[in-house]
């Protein structure tokens, strides 16, 4: 059973990468910074259309040489740095804006299922209030929330770890392990300790060779 | 990003003031080589027929540049009052005259210098087919005329009684000028206007004699100023405009003698 | 000495730099001031409750606001359209779009005459049609429309490009539509310059002259703004012209404290 297979041609960054997650597991990204770790997931979430490569979920193509699947039909959950909760929405609303495409129907539904899954990364006793009344590790639980209660096919994690306070990060690791149990997930870090708690698997980038010498 | 978006507003800001007068600058240009700059201040609509009676005025007096300031007479007056160095006013109106002579700033008694009166103004193919002020005052024609605040108001309104017409203007302006405009854009069917901006406008607009013009006469003033610095070459100005050369140069313009 | 109470040590400019600003502060406040000092309060309350006054004071704050609503519907896609859509020209169109912010408004007024006016571009048709827009309450709207436009686009397109797009990206990652993505996350953190642009426009909307009387022409109650009225007043009664520019102040400054003195929305 294949989860995801992909390569991500973007000649402009001198990025060409090709890697398997079989499905249900994660792989983590590894590489140097500005080896083209985010432009891959950049490309996997539709944010970015790679000159040429291709990308298959299961069954379903994202993109190649013809097909191009738009970010929202891709049931692709995107974990940045930061967390990017909307700052207008409450905590609870931000978990819930995705539930539509989860497949909940009504607004108590929602509400219910929002409130669960806040419950669930530890965060339940804080689902009124604003992003920027959060920490940040309450806000990255509330983001691991708002992207897993979408109901995404594959995950992506983009350094979700970087941005927390020291202390906070084992636990918010151990979160993620927990939540991510049986999703196809890419994990992009620079930290083992993640890769090693995470991941099934590694794929390391190699620094594609430079055009131009660096200096001269 | 922001920065341009600043310097932008700030520049919108600077450009689009709330209010735009609709004042004019100096007409003449101040020549090098006269001793003496006398300096005139004269109602917009004698702008050409005092350029030119400037011109002939300088070649008589050898020595004298006359530079003119010409504005809205009001915007004129309170000019004046507020100390604006002048020698000579050329009012377009005795009320605003009064109100120059009422605050000290008149040198002896004003003398009336020329008449002036309304005349109707359609745009040149006349496509309402007006041919007298009862064919403008119909209903769902668009007569433009001047607001009963400024001069050419009063003398629309007087035309009016003579006439025994009720007006029902759809604009009422601030200026004949603005009349005229929109006479000429062909916004409005017909306008009411002097007769010397209907001469000035020439082929742009089509001039409907009106019966009853002789009712509204307006008189233009001129007089040498109390604080003049050249009172002599002021007094000779004054004349000049009386005189037979300066009368002779207003008829053309289409003034009327006092 | 330490100050009794911990704060932050300010950075704060060259003293001859405030001196200047001090300056700057003067040509800007001082006419106000004179304004407000050239008033005469015995006769205030009657001058600003004259029938005339009245008359443009509705005719402004009505046109002024049908102005700012028509403004928003067209001002929001057109943001949009110039920040986030690439096509060819896109910088030109940008820059021509601000062209009313620097035209002299009676050279917009012009040119509103040649595209609406009954021998117009467009006039030329609405005219056949049996429509009329100049000497109309509809001719003011549209100047004020024309000149205030820009100060919205501005002010949306400034505040577009500062966020940027990623909380687009992410509500489109959670399977939002385009149509829900501008509802629910582009338009309520457009608030803050949405705010701001929709005073400026307004402000501008309730100020327009130059394009206002060349275009829509001046009558009591159909076409006379404040500005106008001002204007005309300032003819025969300058006190009356005073005391109307005094109203005119006040509701501008009204409205400039109810959008900058609550503007203390936190995005981050």
């Amino acid at each position: 059973m294949t989860g995801l297979d992909c390569r991500v041609v973007v000649p402009e960054r001198e990025v060409d990468v090709a890697f398997t997650v079989p499905q249900g597991q994660t792989l983590a990204l590894l590489g140097a910074n500005g080896a083209g770790k985010s432009t891959v997931l950049d490309a996997l979430a539709g944010w970015l259309r790679p000159e040429s490569g291709h990308a298959t979920l299961g069954t379903e193509v994202l993109f190649d040489g013809g097909t191009w699947v738009p970010a929202r039909h891709r049931r692709v959950g995107y974990l940045t740095q930061d967390a990017r909760l909307f700052p207008h929405l409450s905590a609870e609303a931000n978990v819930a804006y995705g539930l539509d495409r989860a497949g909940v129907v009504g607004r108590s539904a929602r509400r219910r299922v929002a409130r669960q899954w806040l419950e669930r990364v530890g965060v339940g006793h804080l689902a009124g209030r604003r992003p920027h009344q959060l920490s940040g590790g309450q806000a990255q639980r509330t983001a691991i929330a708002r992207v897993l209660a979408s109901d995404p096919r594959l995950v992506l994690l983009d350094e979700p770890l970087s941005s927390l306070d020291a202390q906070v990060v084992p636990q918010v690791r151990a979160l993620l392990a927990e939540v991510l149990t049986g999703r196809t997930t890419v994990l992009v870090t620079h930290h083992a300790a993640d890769a090693e708690a995470l991941a099934h698997s590694t794929h390391r980038i190699a620094r594609a060779d430079p055009v131009h010498p660096p200096t001269g | 990003m922001r920065a341009r978006t600043t310097a932008l507003l700030a520049l919108a800001a600077a450009s689009a003031p709330m209010m735009t007068g609709c004042t004019g600058g100096s007409a003449a240009q101040d020549t090098p080589a006269g001793d003496v700059t006398l300096t005139v201040f004269a109602a917009a609509s004698l702008t050409d027929a005092f350029e030119q009676i400037g011109e002939d005025f300088e070649a008589e007096h050898p020595g004298v540049t006359v530079r003119f300031n010409v504005a809205g007479s009001s915007d004129l007056v309170q000019q004046i009052i507020a100390g604006a160095p002048a020698d000579v006013f050329a009012s377009a109106d005795v009320p605003t005259m009064d109100r120059a002579v009422g605050a000290g700033a008149v040198s002896g008694a004003p003398r009336p210098f020329a008449t002036n009166v309304l005349t109707l103004v359609t745009p040149p193919d006349n496509p309402a087919g007006i041919t007298s002020l009862a064919d403008a005052a119909a209903e769902g024609v668009n007569l433009v005329a001047c607001a009963p605040q400024v001069p050419c108001g009063q003398a629309t309104a007087a035309l009016a009684r003579a006439s025994g017409l009720a007006l029902d203007p759809v604009s009422e302006e601030s200026s004949v000028t603005d009349v005229l405009g929109k006479v000429t854009s062909g916004e409005a069917d017909a306008g009411l206007v002097y007769v010397t901006d209907a001469t000035r406008a020439g082929d742009a607009v089509h001039t409907v004699d009106l019966e009853h013009a002789r009712s509204a006469v307006n008189t233009y003033p001129i007089a040498a100023l109390a604080e003049a610095e050249h009172p002599g070459p002021a007094d000779a100005f004054v004349e000049h405009v009386l005189g037979a050369q300066g009368q002779e140069v207003l008829g053309h313009a289409g003034f009327g003698h006092p | 000495m330490p100050a009794s109470v911990t704060r932050d040590v300010p950075v704060r400019p060259p003293r001859a730099l405030t001196v200047v600003g001090v300056l700057g502060a003067a040509v800007i406040l001082l006419p106000f001031v004179a304004l407000v000092a050239g008033v005469d309060l015995t006769r205030l309350p009657r001058l600003l409750t004259s029938p005339a006054a009245l008359d443009a004071l509705g005719l402004s704050l009505r046109t002024s606001l049908t102005a700012t609503a028509v403004c928003l519907v067209l001002g929001i896609p057109l943001a949009l359209t110039l920040t986030r859509l690439e096509f060819p020209g896109r910088s030109v169109a940008r820059s021509l779009v601000l062209l009313p912010l620097v035209v002299p408004p009676v050279v917009g007024g012009i040119a509103l005459t040649e595209a609406f006016g009954r021998r117009g571009l467009v006039g030329e048709h609405l005219h056949v049609l049996g429509i009329e827009i100049a000497f109309t309450t509809t001719a003011v709207v549209m100047a004020q429309v024309f000149v205030s436009l820009p100060f919205l686009v501005v002010a949306l397109e400034g505040s577009l490009q500062t966020r940027g797009e990623a909380h687009e990206r992410t509500a489109l990652s959670l399977g939002a539509s385009p149509a829900r993505t501008f509802r629910t996350v582009t338009l309520p953190l457009m608030a803050p310059g949405l705010l701001a642009g929709t005073v400026l426009t307004f402000a501008r909307a309730l100020g327009e002259f130059g394009a206002t009387i060349t275009f829509a022409g001046s009558m009591q109650g159909t076409t006379r703004t404040l500005p106008l009225q001002v204007y005309l007043e300032r003819e025969t009664d300058s006190e009356a012209a005073v005391a109307l520019s005094l109203l005119l102040v006040v509701v501008a400054l009204a409205v400039i404290t109810l959008a900058y003195g609550r503007k203390r929305v936190t995005i981050s």
